[in-house]
């Protein structure tokens, strides 16, 4: 299986370039909604790399291990997002917006 | 059934169960039958910490974990629990911390006129957070490690979002939610490259070939960056003093005794279990961080709470300086054999005692009111040695504990802490630990000067002494020795004048201006604007009210929430052997 | 269940009095005060008359451990009482002079309201004495020295009503601590230097290298660093100038007199000032190893005799003189120490307890029947009034003087004698080739005979002012008497009178009070019958395994330096005493009360130490207030706490508090740059890398 283009390693890569880009709109946006789809990105890098890595280690005694933490991280993400929408609502509704900008009475 | 691996989670589950009976209260109860609601998740608290004292743990102190892999054989469902959730005294302590920590946070809900309107779904949620604080405090494994965090993580966000009427309440929860997010992203994608260099989600898993040290350090380190997230440690300190001063207090005293417990109590087992097994090289570079994160955060907890006017958000930033204090206590620790339990026993105890402080002392922020409005600059302090000399003592105990002061049992667990950390070597963390204890004395004595050095403004219209400039010199703390000296000064006279211009506000019915919030939504207003007439506004209409007189019905409650960890602080500082076995290990 | 498992019992009796007086004494009554506090005491000297002869006979030392004291690392102290022949002489003296003081008391206090607590303390005072001549270990004996200290405290400011009472308390406690802290240096240097504080082995690592196994007999040689020696020995010293009232911390003494008059006679005959002596008598063996500290200590001894005596000679207090003279006679017995005549020394201390105590109570007696008054040149012709005390006063103060065959000649004459002896043994020697210490003593030898003289002086004037003449009390009480009468008697008698104006009135002598004054006036006559039986040599012999002998082996004096000496002292104190008689009694001079200037004004203030000390401590108190006063305000206020502590955290705070900006984004870039920070540092790291 190594060499080729879906090596468990280049998967793990993936995973990273797509960690990255995550955190780098959580870094950057403003937009709230686009912010939870960043944290969302980080999220599914993680699935990435565990079920690549349960791949690599199919044959050992934790091969099971990574399917099972991708399932448990999708019902995670999907808790946080129910959760994050709600917040990003509340906003909406007490300041008419749902960006970062100005959210900041709470500072210094 | 296994009863005896039940036994480990048995109080977590009982926290659960009750979470969801107290929902279901809440749905069915009127709105006159909602005393019931605290009474019934205190009994639930009491339960769990009643199932935790009788499955107290004998003689483990750290459970060594076994780095193998899966359980196979299918029937022992109670081997699973135990190898998933080991009982340990490092759990059973930091359990109890919490389950202190969620108990003063619903006295204190209860006895603040903190009334969501959704009753029963905020006690359900208080639950589940002291469920998965627990869980979290004895996870020994990486994915109920995550389940557990995640619980407390999604109930805290609810939570602090739960007070609709105050937009900061929304903000805070906005804040936490998207640094916590990108904290438990940090913390999954960590676990994903620790299981891909080990195949395994034990905490003592060792990696699987040596070239995989790399991977499963990148791995730790991003672990490491979410717990010390969790922790309030720096860099990853920011969201703190915004979450906790917007946080409704209640759940602001259930982050910082109860989260600080569970998210240190899973810090010490990863220090202690999983570094030194992806130590080798790196093993120093690991205390190295820990030396840095603790240093900065001493550094940056104390500074900014130096530079604060309001008094709940400098027990925010003094939360940040004890967590500095805490991390000394796990410096180095993996490097010692001896040293592991004395360190993390002392870390117990401290966390405990900080516990106890803040929550007492965040309690009297939250339960006396003025003017409906909770107790939030230091001015609004003045004179509260006289009008409530007893909770004026409490928090004067609260206050020096946290500094440090002998008897008390904050003094205690500073010198548990640095004289452990001076025998492992730390002198430089020591050494700037001690002298930032100096210094947070500074704005530590100011409340208590405040409370006692000056007297309300409306009674004192002629004697402009030096104590109201204590209180209203806010943006010049280091000088406070100076203000002492120097009676009278012309700073006193300037810095206390806007108040007596404006007129006394009329004190409207408890009831209403219990939910009045001291600035209104301003939908669409720039948030300087807000931020500043925030300010401008508590120092103008603030001195000239009175103390609101608690609802007969609540002030039992809130009188506890402040006397209970009063009474802590005295006590477990005087007599510290009552802290038995954890004393011992010091 | 033998004598050695009680001896415990000699101090545990006055303190178990202390206990009963001071915490049942309301429920006791006066009687069963004066019962307990009389008749403990009284059991105390009978048990230490039981160890004395059971120590001549055998020779023993009796030892008692009562178990660990103090235990700290390798630093063990135990609690040890041990009585040898020094000890047990100082017991008897210690405790009988005691208990008849307490006799005493139980008159003089009569009508006193806090008469419990007089009495608790005064047994407090006794058992701290007693413990701390006892005592088996420099520690031990270190707390009763304090305990005695502050026992003095205690009761010099009895009457603490009256202000200079109480600071007179504090003076004597504040000049004895300055002598405790060079006592304690000593301490915890022999510590350092023989790795024990019991005395015993003290003394034998000193003198033999090591300890014997008192079980097995082995010989175990310990490294002890006998070059700290003569600084351990000054710094005891300066702990016994503090006790003992030597120059230069001798002024408490004149000012203890506030105390009852029955406290000042236990403060200079039994328990106080003894101290110090018996604690050189004790390490005796340290002083023989350093002849130069020894010269130093003799030298001080006989400074402060002269000075003690020279200033007695114009008090017109009538226990201020006593005082003075007091300070005069421990410097004979310190320079008896420093002459290596420590068992002269000793003797000197007994007798001089016997007369000093008779001179106080029969200055109580006088003071009891004028009411009061304090002032000598308003007394006079008490004589013919009370006839025993004048008897006994008499008695005691040619004994004081130094007339044969009265105890006072014989002890000091041993004194003189062994100051004699360092005299002819100290020529020159390789380490004095000048021969300076022979010089030396040769001038301290003259200088005590001449004090003999000034002695004899002072006690024949101080029975002539009080007993013999004229009665000029009556009249003088409240017209003539100046400015002393109105301090002294303002100083004791206002709160005196309350303990007795009650009383039997002028004249009466009361038994109580009459019986002890005499029985201790017969002891300081017959007290020279010390010096020739027990037939091996008199006390001198008695004691003569107890304390080091004549420094460096120096035999005794010929029998011809003994007789020199003897005639010298002899003629030196009737000299004095006939000049005195022509003075006081021929003559019938009496002085002013206080001297209108010149040198009797020098002799009339203790040459001036008080006001020497006033001055700078007064001046080191405004140095060290303004030099407080520059490093706290500026230094640590100003610099340290605003600029440098208080201004960096404020301005670092105000910093970080701007980097909190409120907006999110802010704080999550903040953390994924931490993030990053970390795994730079870990891959970084040496040997690290993917």
């Amino acid at each position: 299986m190594s060499g080729t283009v879906f090596s468990p390693a280049s998967c793990a890569m993936l995973a990273s370039v797509l960690f990255g880009i995550g955190a780098f709109g959580i870094v950057s946006r403003r937009n709230l909604i686009v912010v939870l789809v960043a944290i969302e990105i980080m999220l599914n890098a993680a699935n990435l790399a565990f079920v690549s890595f349960a791949r690599l280690h199919a044959d050992g005694p934790g091969g099971g291990l990574g399917q099972a933490a991708a399932l448990f991280i999708m019902a995670l993400a999907a808790a946080e997002a129910a959760v994050g929408l709600a917040i990003v609502l509340a906003i909406y509704r007490s300041r008419g917006t749902a960006t970062t900008d100005g959210v900041d009475v709470l500072r210094g | 059934m296994d009863w005896n691996g039940l036994a480990h989670i048995g109080p977590a589950i009982v926290l659960m169960l009750g979470g969801a009976v107290v929902a279901f209260l809440g749905m069915i109860l009127r709105r006159e039958e909602g005393h019931i609601l605290p009474l019934a998740s205190l009994t639930i608290v009491g339960i769990s910490a009643a199932m935790l004292a009788a499955a107290w743990p004998g003689s483990a102190w750290i459970m060594p974990l076994d780095a193998g892999g899966a359980v196979t054989s299918p029937g022992m469902a109670g081997a699973v629990i135990r190898k998933a959730f080991p009982s340990d005294g490092l759990a059973a302590w930091a359990s109890a911390t919490v389950l202190f920590a969620a108990a003063i946070s619903l006295l204190a809900a209860a006895g603040s006129r903190l009334h969501s309107d959704k009753p029963g779904e905020y006690h359900a949620l208080v639950l589940l957070t002291a469920a998965g604080m627990l869980l979290l405090s004895r996870s020994g494994d990486l994915l109920t490690l995550l389940l557990s965090l995640e619980l407390v993580s999604l109930s805290t966000y609810a939570l602090c979002a739960s007070h609709r009427p105050d937009p900061r309440s929304g903000e805070s929860a906005m804040k936490y939610f998207i640094a916590g997010s990108l904290g438990t992203a940090l913390l999954v994608f960590g676990m994903a490259l620790f299981y891909g260099a080990t195949g395994s989600l034990s905490l003592a898993a060792r990696p699987l070939q040596e070239s995989y040290r790399g991977l499963l350090a990148c791995g730790s380190g991003l672990m490491l960056a979410g717990f010390l997230f969790k922790a309030g440690a720096a860099p990853f300190h920011q969201w703190v003093p915004d979450v906790y001063e917007g946080a409704p207090t209640p759940v602001t005293i259930l982050m910082a005794a109860g989260i600080k417990a569970a998210a240190f109590a899973v810090l010490a087992r990863v220090v202690v279990t999983t570094l030194p097994s992806s130590a080798g090289p790196w093993d120093s570079s690991w205390a190295a961080v820990l030396w840095t994160s603790s240093m900065l955060t001493i550094l940056v907890g104390n500074a900014v709470a130096l530079r604060q006017s309001s008094v709940k958000r400098m027990l925010a930033y003094s939360g940040i300086a004890h967590t500095g204090y805490l991390l000394i206590a796990l410096v180095g620790t993996p490097g010692g054999a001896e040293s592991p339990g004395r360190a993390v026993a002392g870390m117990l105890y401290y966390l405990f005692v900080y516990g106890a402080a803040a929550a007492g002392a965040f309690g009297v922020v939250s339960l006396i009111r003025r003017g409906g409005r909770e107790l939030e600059t230091f001015e609004d302090f003045a004179g509260l040695g006289r009008e409530r000399p007893a909770i004026a003592l409490c928090m004067a105990l609260f206050m020096l504990s946290l500094t440090g002061f002998p008897p008390l049992a904050g003094f205690f667990a500073k010198f548990a802490i640095f004289r452990d950390a001076l025998a492992r070597g730390e002198t430089a963390l020591v050494v700037t630990g001690v002298l930032a204890s100096v210094v947070s004395a500074a704005y530590y004595l100011r409340v208590i000067m405040c409370m006692y050095g000056s007297q309300r403004r409306s009674a004192t219209h002629r004697q402009s002494g030096a104590a109201p400039a204590v209180c209203a010199g806010a943006s010049r703390p280091g000088e406070i020795s100076g203000a002492m000296g120097q009676t009278g000064s012309a700073g006193a006279a300037t810095g206390s004048a806007p108040g007596a211009g404006s007129g006394s506000r009329p004190e409207g019915d408890a009831a209403a201006s219990a939910v009045q919030m001291p600035l209104s939504p301003a939908p669409g207003g720039t948030g300087a604007a807000a931020g500043g007439g925030r300010t401008a506004g508590d120092h103008a209409s603030g001195p000239d009210e009175a103390l609101d007189r608690d609802a007969p019905e609540c002030s039992w409650a809130a009188e506890l929430a402040i006397i209970i960890p009063a009474a802590a602080v005295v006590v477990f500082g005087v007599f510290p052997g009552l802290l038995g076995d954890l004393i011992s290990r010091m | 269940m033998g004598l050695g498992d009680l001896i415990f019992l000699i101090p545990m009796f006055p303190l178990a009095g202390f206990l009963l007086s001071g915490l049942a004494g309301g429920a006791l009554g006066r009687r069963g005060v004066s019962l307990a506090s009389c008749g403990l005491p009284v059991l105390s000297f009978l048990l230490a008359v039981g160890v004395v002869s059971r120590i001549a006979g055998s020779g023993a030392t009796i030892e008692q451990d009562l178990g660990r004291w103090i235990s700290a690392g390798l630093l063990e102290a135990r609690f040890v009482l041990r009585a040898d022949r020094l000890s047990a002489a100082m017991l008897l003296v210690v405790a009988g002079v005691g208990t008849l003081i307490h006799i005493y008391s139980t008159g003089y206090m009569r009508h006193d309201r806090g008469y419990a607590r007089y009495f608790a303390f005064l047994n407090l005072f006794l058992g701290s004495m007693l413990l701390l001549v006892m005592a088996g270990d420099l520690l031990l004996m270190f707390a009763g020295w304090e305990m005695v200290g502050l026992c003095s405290y205690l009761l010099i400011g009895f009457w603490y009503e009256k202000d200079a009472n109480a600071r007179a308390g504090m003076k004597a406690f504040v000049f004895n601590r300055i002598g405790d802290l060079g006592f304690l240096v000593g301490i915890f240097l022999t510590y350092y230097a023989f790795g024990t504080f019991d005395s015993a082995r003290i003394r034998e690592i000193a003198c033999t290298g090591g300890v014997t196994d008192p079980v097995t007999g082995l010989f175990r040689a310990v490294p002890a660093d006998l070059s700290l020696v003569p600084l351990i020995c000054l710094c005891l010293f300066v702990g016994a100038t503090g006790k003992s009232a030597q120059i230069p911390l001798f002024v408490w003494l004149p000012d203890a007199m506030a105390g009852p008059t029955p406290v000042s006679a236990l403060i200079h005959a039994a328990t106080m000032v003894t101290a110090g002596i018996y604690m050189m008598a004790r390490l005796s063996f340290l002083y023989a190893m350093t002849p130069e500290v020894m010269a130093v200590v003799a030298t001080v001894g006989a400074a402060t005799a002269l000075l003690g005596a020279i200033a007695a000679l114009t008090q017109t207090d009538i226990k201020k003189a006593l005082a003075c003279s007091t300070i005069s006679q421990l410097g004979y017995m310190v320079l008896g120490c420093g002459a290596g005549a420590f068992s002269a020394s000793i003797f000197h201390l007994v007798t001089h307890s016997f007369f000093k105590a008779a001179l106080f109570l029969c200055a109580g007696l006088a003071i009891h029947a004028l009411g009061g008054m304090q002032d000598m040149p308003g007394m006079g012709g008490l004589r013919r009034r009370m006839p025993w005390t004048y008897g006994a006063a008499a008695i005691s103060a040619l004994a004081l003087a130094g007339i044969p065959p009265l105890s006072g000649f014989f002890s000091k004459d041993a004194i003189l004698v062994g100051t004699l002896g360092r005299v002819m043994s100290d020529g020159p020697s390789p380490g004095d080739p000048g021969g300076f210490l022979a010089i030396l003593y040769a001038g301290l030898y003259i200088a005590g005979t001449a004090c003999e003289a000034l002695t004899a002086f002072y006690a024949v004037r101080w029975v002539a002012l009080v007993f013999l003449g004229e009665d000029r009390s009556a009249p003088a009480t409240g017209m003539e008497a100046g400015g002393a009468v109105a301090v002294s008697v303002g100083a004791g008698a206002s709160v005196a009178r309350g303990s007795y104006e009650h009383g039997e009135g002028a004249g009466k002598e009361p038994a109580t009070m009459l019986a002890p004054a005499v029985a201790l006036a017969f002891l300081a006559a017959i007290g020279s019958t010390l010096a020739m039986i027990p037939a091996g040599g008199g006390l001198t012999g008695f004691l003569a395994g107890a304390v080091a002998g004549p420094v460096g082996g120096a035999a005794e004096p010929s029998a011809g330096a003994n007789y020199f000496a003897a005639a010298a002292s002899a003629a030196m104190a009737c000299l004095g005493a006939l000049a005195a008689w022509f003075v006081y009694i021929r003559r019938g001079h009496v002085p002013a009360s206080v001297p209108a200037g010149g040198l009797r004004a020098v002799s009339f203030r203790l040459f001036h130490f008080d006001a020497v000390y006033d001055a700078a401590g007064a001046a080191v108190l405004r140095l060290a207030r303004g030099l407080c006063l520059a490093v706290d305000r500026i230094l640590l206020d100003g610099l340290l706490v605003r600029e440098a502590f208080g201004g960096g955290a404020r301005r670092l705070g105000e910093i970080l508090r701007r980097t909190q900006t409120g907006t999110v984004n802010a704080y999550a870039a903040l953390m994924v740059f931490g993030a990053i920070l970390i795994l730079v540092c870990l891959v970084l790291a040496p040997g690290g890398g993917p």
